[in-house]
Order: structure tokens, then sequence, then C-alpha cells
């Protein structure tokens, strides 16, 4: 049966019928609203009592007659819902940004279409569930080397990747797990780098920080160098006249090192299109930020280069920032920064237990009031723009993504020891390599 | 006689060589004078024209050409355009190719050398210019680290850089006078190259630029004004045949060598000043030392790494040698004597 309606949310053609086997209560609902009921085979309209919009009654009376009729093969249970029980986009209000050398922010309001909260809810959850499942293949000493995790920091990761394109670039620091994700690279293929298999981003070489997809330059690491790299992709960008920018992220630690106001000078001299992001976690591995920075207002340390100090709790805020810088870039006006207020839970790396510096006190309170896995999760259900089994099972795959990723990382053979000594040079003849001993010979290979 | 480009003459003291001037060895080196006849006489057959070019020309063109192969090639470094290059090595190039292709960056060494290796991550060729390599050591770490990313991506992420500059000793300074090749030519993953003579400095600078890997291209400041021959051939790289002594340098030394030979010659000591390192990499080692085995039965390898006012020394340990040992030592691989004589132990500026 299908009605066709004056109204969008009627163009449902199936109902949904609940039924309470203990009281042999028989609901049906149309679009959600009940319209009948019917009880040990009485049948009442409920269509009265709910509020139907004005140019409804008629089809839905028709819809009553029809399911009276119908009424033996009404008990199907059906038991998924419409799309259209949800709200499709919802505005929120976000919080005000501060403003350096810079008349106006960005917009206070940010819009959410229910495809894009549940991508974003996808995305934040897998990175939260890979870091942590990092956490445990590390401690089983599966993963071993260096292993910067960003659980907490989700919300910076996703919302940059929605305010820019995939043919933006990007480069990071060594917490890059969360980046790499965004940027294209696979749970699987992260996974298996980090515990040094074949299967690996980098053909495990890499490892943790040495992670690269298209338009993503990694992984760096030595604190701080990656941000004249990304200036260097601006400079690209700019000479080739591909309207494209790239991202150079660092952190508050970073952020006092001379290399990076060299970059500062040179890409606001010849207006590169370079968004620079501090990544603020207010902890430079121990260090606090009000005891390694004399000025703890990053986003004004670029001086000449306009600023904008952000939530990065809020993924939405986040977003938000960056279209705004992106645009700022893409319309030749130079440079900006942007500062990103967040935190991270784990500490430094897999080697600092994260108390010795901060109490745990501080690391619950921001875990319950700005989690932004959280906070996405509330405003989604407030705004009934998804429903919380619908979440659950987001979360249910996701867990049994990261699960067939950590199986396959585990098991996946080691890179052969012909490629130890491969990829040296590009596009070059093999040659023979002195290995540890002046006996041992290895061969190069391109 | 020896020519500028421009038809005019070099004064007599450039013309001898500014080796001969500093020692006072007050010749013109006879063995030059035989291989360049023999090249002059070898051209002339194959119809082949033949220029004397200096280092600095050499280089100049070898940029020139390859700025105009290829698009994505750039020059950054500081004073390398108004300025015609601080040793006039990229001279002309701005006015032919403006301000996108020839940049003059700020006095911040650590910023641009990340800069240009960030631009060769994108897909473009530069050319990073340090104005001496002493500068070099503020952006070491973008030099040594941008030859990890083709290993640490496996083969995903190349980086074609070309990082230029004058290396070495320079007359009469104390500062700014170090010499890096050793440094550099330990990383892996990093190509480094030191010519001596236009043709080299030209052809390598050339392959570097179109070599997909990070090159370090030094020269010597010295060598710039002196003048070459430079033909369209490349020549072998026997600069002197001889049968007791293999005579193994780089850069600037290998002048000293073909001094050092001729004074030795008269005492009847030949030199081999042959197979000279275009490349540091001190791997290579091996590579020569069977190649000499190749060609000659007795023999003792001598490499020179050397700067100041070696080439006394030079003179007396190897008539020293001559003297007092026997020269006629059975050769054998695991009996290669090899000294090497490098800077004294004393870091200057």
């Amino acid at each position: 049966m299908s009605f066709s309606a004056n109204e969008a949310f009627l163009l449902v053609d199936w109902f949904s019928v609940f039924q309470d086997r203990r009281t042999s209560l028989v609901l049906v609902s149309c679009n959600g609203v009940f319209i009948q009921s019917c009880c040990c085979g009485v049948w009442i309209n409920l269509w009265k009592y709910s509020y139907v919009p004005y140019g409804s009654v008629l089809p839905q009376m028709l819809l009553c007659c029809l399911s009276r009729l119908a009424q033996p093969q009404v008990f199907l249970v059906v038991a998924s819902r419409s799309y259209a029980d949800f709200t499709p986009e919802a505005t929120f209000d976000i919080k005000k940004v501060d403003l350096h050398r810079l008349e106006e922010g960005p917009p206070l309001t940010a819009t959410l279409t229910r495809e894009e909260g549940l991508k974003y809810y996808r995305t934040m959850q897998t990175i939260r569930r890979m870091e942590l499942k990092a956490d445990q293949l590390y401690k089983q000493k599966i993963i071993r080397g260096f292993c910067h995790l960003s659980d907490g920091q989700e919300a910076c990761a996703v919302g940059i990747e929605g305010g820019i394109t995939l043919s933006d670039h990007l480069i990071t620091a060594y917490r890059a797990h969360g980046y790499t994700l965004t940027r294209g690279g696979t749970v699987r293929e992260i996974m298996a780098e980090l515990t040094g298999r074949r299967g690996g981003i980098a053909k495990g070489k890499g490892g943790s920080m040495h992670m690269y997809t298209k338009n993503f330059y990694g992984g760096n690491g030595i604190v701080g160098a990656q941000v004249p790299l990304g200036a260097g992709v601006a400079l690209a960008c700019k000479y080739l006249g591909n309207d494209q920018l790239c991202v150079s992220l660092y952190g508050d630690g970073a952020a006092n090192q001379g290399q990076i106001f060299e970059t500062y000078n040179m890409s606001s001299l010849w207006k590169l299109p370079i968004i620079f992001i501090c990544e603020n976690n207010q902890y430079a591995m121990g260090t606090s930020v009000e005891r390694s920075a004399a000025s703890t207002e990053y986003y004004k340390r670029g001086d000449y280069i306009p600023g904008i100090r952000v939530d990065g709790m809020d993924v939405l805020c986040v977003r938000e920032a960056t279209k705004f810088a992106a645009d700022h870039c893409r319309s030749g006006k130079g440079p900006i920064l942007m500062e990103l207020q967040t935190y991270r839970y784990h500490g430094h790396s897999m080697s600092d237990p994260g108390v010795s510096y901060r109490t745990r006190e501080e690391i619950q309170e921001v875990r319950s009031k700005s989690d932004p896995i959280s906070m996405l999760k509330d405003r989604m259900l407030i705004n009934n723009m998804a429903s919380i089994e619908e979440l659950k099972e987001i979360d249910i795959a996701v867990r049994k993504e990261i699960e067939d990723a950590a199986q396959f990382a585990t098991t996946d053979p080691e890179p052969p020891l012909d490629d130890l000594c491969s990829h040296i040079f590009a596009n070059d003849q093999p040659f023979e390599v002195r290995g540890a001993t002046p006996w041992t010979k290895l061969t190069s290979t391109s | 006689m020896l020519h500028r480009r421009d038809g005019s003459r070099f004064p007599p003291d450039v013309t001898l060589g500014i080796q001969a001037k500093e020692f006072n060895l007050g010749f013109i080196r006879p063995d030059n004078l035989v291989s360049h006849g023999l090249r002059v006489f070898r051209c002339l057959l194959s119809s082949v024209s033949l220029f004397q070019v200096n280092v600095q020309d050499a280089l100049n063109q070898a940029m020139d050409e390859e700025l105009e192969r290829d698009e994505r090639v750039f020059l950054l470094g500081e004073e390398v355009a108004q300025y015609d290059g601080a040793y006039k090595v990229s001279r002309g190039l701005w006015k032919k190719y403006g301000d996108k292709r020839i940049i003059d960056t700020p006095v911040t060494e650590m910023g641009f050398a990340g800069i240009a290796v960030g631009a060769a991550f994108a897909g473009l060729r530069p050319i990073c210019e340090f104005m001496t390599w002493n500068f070099s050591m503020q952006a070491i770490d973008q030099v040594i680290n941008s030859a990890k990313t083709y290993y640490m991506s496996a083969g995903g992420q190349p980086v074609p850089i070309v990082f230029r500059g004058p290396n070495g000793s320079s007359a009469g300074k104390l500062t700014n006078i170090y010499c890096f090749a050793a440094w550099y030519g330990h990383c892996p993953g990093l190509k480094v190259v030191s010519p001596w003579n236009s043709e080299d400095a030209r052809g390598l600078l050339k392959a570097a630029i179109r070599d997909d890997n990070p090159v370090v291209f030094k020269a010597n400041e010295l060598m710039y004004g002196v003048p070459f021959d430079l033909s369209e051939e490349v020549m072998p790289k026997v600069e002197r045949q001889g049968a007791h002594i293999t005579l193994v340098s780089h850069s600037r030394c290998v002048g000293f060598c073909l001094d050092a030979a001729a004074v030795l010659a008269k005492e009847g000591v030949e030199c081999e000043v042959s197979i000279f390192t275009l490349s540091a990499r001190v791997c290579e080692l091996a590579t020569f030392q069977l190649q000499v085995k190749q060609w000659r039965r007795r023999g003792w390898l001598l490499f020179l790494w050397a700067t100041n006012k070696l080439c006394y020394f030079l003179i007396f340990f190897l008539h020293f040698i001559c003297t007092y040992i026997s020269v006629s030592v059975s050769y054998d691989q695991k009996e290669l004597l090899d000294i090497r004589t490098a800077t004294t132990h004393l870091k200057l500026g």
C-alpha cells in the first residue's frame, strides 16, 4: 500500500507495528505517530489524540481503515524504523573564539546534518578504540618502540578534516595515528604499521611516527621540523597554482622552536597558503604550558600572523574554525594560526603513566565534562538526530573493525630481510650495502 | 694560452693556478699541458667544441639548462636572486626566470632548508643553496632527515632535492672554512658529491638535479675562478698516469696531488692521480681498492682529504717513502697500505 502525501514525513509506505506480548496490545504507528491501538481485539484510533499535521488527516484515516481490514496480516513486527524518525539537520551554538589581528571570526553557530554527525561519531570512536587497542597491544609487547596516543584529541583530527578536502595537504608531528586515519589510511594498515608488519601503511619500515598517505606527510620525529616542511608544501601549492593549502600542526612544546618562527616569517612574507595549528594539550611531555612558555597565548605568537583560539574538544568548533581559516588562506591573504585547546588522556607516550606531572582528578574531570565523543553523542541524542541503539550499533561495528585489525596486525608476517636495505635511493640501480661487519653484504633496490 | 670565454686573456698568475702561486712551485703543470694537448687533438679530430670555462660558470650553465628543461626546478637560498649569488654562481638567473623560480630567502637556514625539503615532498625539484656549508650546520637536521623519508615511507615519498654550496678552505680565511664532506658522507640515503673541475661540476650538478634523491653538492670556492676545458664529451677520470703510487683525492686537493706528482716525477717517482673521489661516501673505499687491484700489480694507495698547505707534507712524505722504503712491495688486498692524510685535528671557525 502506498499513499501519496502532502507532507514529507508521510512518504513512508509501510507502518510499524509494536506488539506487547504481555498485554496483547498492538500499536500501529505511521511515521512515528501512533495511529491505532488494538487491545484484545478492540481497535482504537489514536490519531485524534496525537498531533498530526492538518493535511495528513485523510490519508491517516484511510490507513486506519485499511489496517483494520488487513488485520490478520498486521502481525508482522517490523523491527526497523524509517529514517524520517530523526531530525535531518540541527544548528548548534558553539563557543566564541578568541581573535588576534582579525576583525571577525568564524560563525557562532554550526549546522550539523545527521549523516555528518554519524560520520564524525564513527570516526572519533574509531580513533578512540584504535588508540586504546594500541595501548593494550603495547602492554602485551606486540607493539614496541615509540607509541604516542591521541585519545582525547579526536575532535581535532576529525574537525580539521571536516574543514578541508582530501586534495589539501596536512603534516603533523608524532601523535599522528588519528590524522593518518582521517587522511585516508585504514585501521588495518595503521595497526599493522604499529606492529611492524608487511601489511602496514609503510610496509612495516616506518613505525608509529612515519605513516604516509596521499597528501599526508607524516608523522615526523623531530619536534618542530614538520612546520617548515609544511611551509614547503604550501610553497609548492602556490607555485603550482592549484588552490590547495597545507595544514601544518605542532604542539604546545614545539611552539617554542626557533624554526617555527623562521617559518612564520617566510610564509607571511611570501603569503603562503598555510594554516598553522597549535594543538595545545596543556603538557609538553611532562612540562605544563606555564612552565615552558613565557606567553601561553599560542594563537598570538605569530605576531603579524592573524590567530584564533578554538575549543579543541568540540568537533563543530574545530570544523567551523578550520573552514574559516581555509577561506582566509584560499583568498590569498596568507597564513593564519589556530590554537586548539585540547587534552590527552594518556601520558606523552606509552612509557609515561601521565600522572606524575598532573593529577588523576584533572584527567577525570576533563573526561567527564569535555569528552569530544560524549559531547557529540549528547548533542545528537538530545536533538533526536540518532537513537541510542543506532549509536550502540556503530560502537559494536567499530569494536569489531578494531578487533579484526588487531588480529591482522598480530598475525601478519614481518617484512623480509631482503627489504632491510631497499628504498634507500629512489629510481636507482641496485647496489651493495655494507652490513654490520665488513664481510656482510646486502643489496639495496629502489 | 688559456683564455676566458669572452676572449680576453687571464693574467699569468691565474693561468698558472692558484696552487702554483701559493706554494711557489713556479711552473705550469707539465702533465696538464700534455693531457690538454691530447684533448685538443682528439677534439679536433672529432670536431667537438672546446671552451675554457671556470667552475662558477659551469655551475651557472648547469642550473640554467636544468631550470629551462623542467618547470619544477627552482633555486632558493640567500642572495641568489638580486645579488646574483654570493659567489656569482647564479648570475643572470633571476633576470631570466624571475621571482617565482629564483627565490631570495632571509637569513634563516633551518627554515628555508625545511621549506625546500617540503617543496620536494610536494613534487617540486628545489636547489637549496647554502652560502657556505658551514652555515648548513644550522639546518643539518633538515638535510639529514630529508634522506630518511624515502626509506621510512618504504618508497612512498621520494625527495628530489639538491643542497649546494661552497665547501672547505678559502684564501686567507680562518672562519667558515671547514670541510663537511666526511660529515655528510656518513649519512645513509644522502648522495654527497664533491667535484674538482668544470666538467665534473657541470655534469654532476645536472645529474644531481635530475636525480630523485637528496644530493649534497660541494664545490670549493677557490676553484670557482679556475678555468678548465669543457667539452660535450665526458672526460676520463685518470688525471695523470703513473705506476708507483696512486693518489686519491677530492675537490681542490686534486690540484695539490697533481702538483705533488709533478715534483715527484723529477725524483723518479711516478704518481697516478687517478681515481679522485667524486663521491665522499666512505663505503666506496672497497670499490677503489678492487679497481686498483685490477689495474695494478703493485702500489700504495694514499687518500688525501686535506685542505691547506698539505702539498709540502705530501711531497716530503712520498719522497721519504720512496727513498727509504722499497716501493716494490707485492700488492695484495691484505697488504694494501692506505695512509690517510687529512686536516689537522683543529676546528677553526
